[in-house]
């Protein structure tokens, strides 16, 4: 929900915006919370770009287009949503370390001139600077990241507010 | 004689015999004495109409956990082989893997004696392939025998190594014991769901058919080398179905089973995080169904089992992944079998064949066919409705996916 909010107010409406989900896709909540909510506002395209050993098998069922590659998974999205690597995925069979993530896979700003000249970058924290993210891109002007941060105390208030609300009314009747 | 009872205008569908015809049949205590015109021709104590009902063989399961031996909290022997008898089963084939394990005779012995004491069905162990179930080194396979053991094999157990494998197969094959395997890779089959599309919206750890097929692969070769029996239970997918068509196109001494419900549910079943869905193997794909029914019909699938496994409500109330796989599935194995009939994927005889004969033959026993004393008979109205309803269910297992459905068809032992 927070990153729908900083979506709406950072890119404006979702019909025309083209969303890419980078990393680790398959142990994601996030990635799969936010593919549902993007789809119920109208995203105009969603991507999820990564290696196969972190793409859930048979998820372009789920109407996104997967990418393992990306220069062309990147190429025109308006937002870039990097999700942090858990330390444990390195050296396993999953990946095989960090430094050869980054390289195939890192947001950095040379990647990022494939995208949207507008592009906004957000990742659900906290960051792997070097891992998943460049410093220069993750504290960069087009960085939402920190937006995150403060809209999720909002969208936490309104959420608590509207349930203690609830139980208030019920206990009334 | 006394206590001569006659069937009239029953369809007696006996596949041991090749008889799929309606006429009369005439019991005593249970056992089949004289068919059609002779059945016509005796003098009888009573008679009852049979119209529209099947008589044969009563039902042979190859694999039911009874929770016993066991902390009993999901089952015992006598609640299980109560519910086994209300659906028209009389002979269970329990898996090795009960706490303690079947890897001595005389826990084989005390299931057996328990079955008898309960008096509701006849129950035939397989013993442990290995101690403890442990994968390590070989369990006394002669004595289990010797107890009565119907065969040996590991449940969902893995085996230490090939090399291991390979010696239990060879001991077996000398001591003359069909080797029932589940197959399965532990090493691929961590997850708790079907390596699919489901799976993944509802990021649940994926267990790929491979996990299946891996095992069975490596299963057959042994067998081919070893030339062991041995029994493939509770396949879930396609590529299990071409893999047994090789083997048996090849001549190894190998037959095969599934589950009734993988022949009716896929992996839809569990959306939702539904955990009453969640058994091992997994729920698969349409495809992996239709091959499944596909390998029944041209019999590359020998036999249907239930798979039965009781749990307690308890078991099913956490989160998907962590509650207990399993269905307590003894009471809807025949409707949902009848729905294949009804569904023309299978013939009646078909049907009845592989939960009677075809069982019995890979058991090596006398039953599952009219002829046979021991076999027991069963009347089937298939036309007849029920709702599955906790109320009114034999199992103590309270985990079934279809409570609340309407079902038809049910059976009455006779014997």
């Amino acid at each position: 929900m927070l990153d729908m909010l900083t979506i709406r107010r950072h890119a404006g409406s979702f019909e025309k915006l083209t969303v890419a989900i980078i990393g680790d896709i398959r142990h994601s909540r996030v990635a799969r919370s936010e593919i549902h909510a993007l789809q119920t506002l109208g995203a105009k395209e969603i991507r999820v770009i990564g290696p196969r050993t972190l793409l859930p098998k048979d998820f372009e069922l789920l109407g996104v287009q997967v990418f393992e590659d990306m220069t062309a998974g990147l190429a025109g999205v308006d937002v870039a949503i990097a999700l942090r690597i858990q330390n444990e995925r390195m050296e396993s069979a999953l990946l095989p370390g960090s430094s050869e993530f980054y390289g195939l896979f890192g947001l950095t700003r040379e990647r990022l001139k494939v995208a949207s000249p507008n592009v906004l970058v957000m990742h659900p924290g906290p960051i792997n600077r070097g891992v998943e993210i460049e410093s220069e891109v993750a504290d960069g002007p087009q960085s939402l990241i920190l937006k995150q941060v403060n809209y999720g105390i909002a969208v936490r208030m309104a959420v608590l507010a509207m349930a203690v609300e609830g139980q208030l009314q019920e206990s009334h009747q | 004689m006394t206590n001569l009872v006659r069937y009239t205008g029953v369809r007696v569908i006996d596949p041991a015999a090749g008889i799929d015809r309606v006429q009369s049949v005439v019991l005593q205590q249970g056992v089949v004495v004289a068919l059609d015109v002779a059945a016509d021709a005796l003098v009888v104590n009573e008679t009852c109409a049979g119209d529209g009902l099947w008589l044969t063989p009563a039902f042979v399961d190859l694999c039911a956990r009874l929770r016993e031996p066991g902390p009993k909290q999901h089952g015992t022997i006598a609640s299980e082989t109560r519910a086994a008898a209300a659906a028209g089963f009389k002979h269970l084939v329990l898996p090795p893997d009960t706490h303690p394990v079947i890897d001595h005779g005389a826990v084989a012995l005390q299931v057996i004696e328990k079955a008898t004491a309960a008096g509701h069905a006849q129950v035939y162990p397989i013993g442990a392939l290995t101690k403890g179930l442990e994968g390590k080194s070989l369990a006394s396979m002669g004595g289990l025998k010797a107890a009565g053991c119907v065969g040996v094999g590991q449940a969902r157990h893995p085996v230490a190594s090939l090399d291991t494998l390979l010696r239990c197969l060879e001991y077996a094959s000398s001591m003359g014991l069909t080797v029932f395997f589940s197959p399965e890779e532990a090493a691929l089959a961590s997850g708790c769901a079907h390596d699919g599309f489901m799976a993944a919206r509802l990021g649940l750890t994926g267990i790929p058919d491979t996990a299946e097929t891996i095992a069975l692969a490596s299963a057959l070769l042994l067998v081919e080398q070893t030339g062991v029996h041995a029994h493939f239970g509770q396949l879930s997918c396609a590529g299990s179905v071409s893999l047994m068509r090789l083997a048996k196109d090849k001549g190894l001494p190998v037959t095969a089973d599934v589950a009734m419900h993988q022949l009716h549910l896929t992996d839809a079943a569990i959306d939702g995080f539904n955990a009453m869905a969640h058994v091992r193997p997994p729920l698969r794909s349409e495809a992996d169904r239709l091959a499944l029914i596909a390998g029944v019909r041209e019999g590359v699938i020998d036999a249907i089992c239930s798979d039965h496994q009781p749990l307690n409500a308890a078991a099913k109330l956490a989160p998907f992944a962590e509650a207990l796989p399993g269905m307590s599935t003894l009471e809807t194995v025949l409707p949902l079998g009848l729905k294949l009939v009804a569904d023309g994927e299978l013939s009646p005889r078909r049907l009845i064949e592989a939960l009677t004969s075809a069982p019995a033959r890979i058991l090596h026993k006398p039953i599952g066919a009219l002829q046979e004393a021991a076999s027991g008979v069963i009347l089937i109205d298939p036309e007849q409705a029920w709702t599955v309803a906790y109320d009114d269910w034999f199992s103590a297992g309270r985990n079934t996916v279809f409570a609340g459905q309407a079902m038809r068809g049910r059976a009455q032992r006779l014997s």
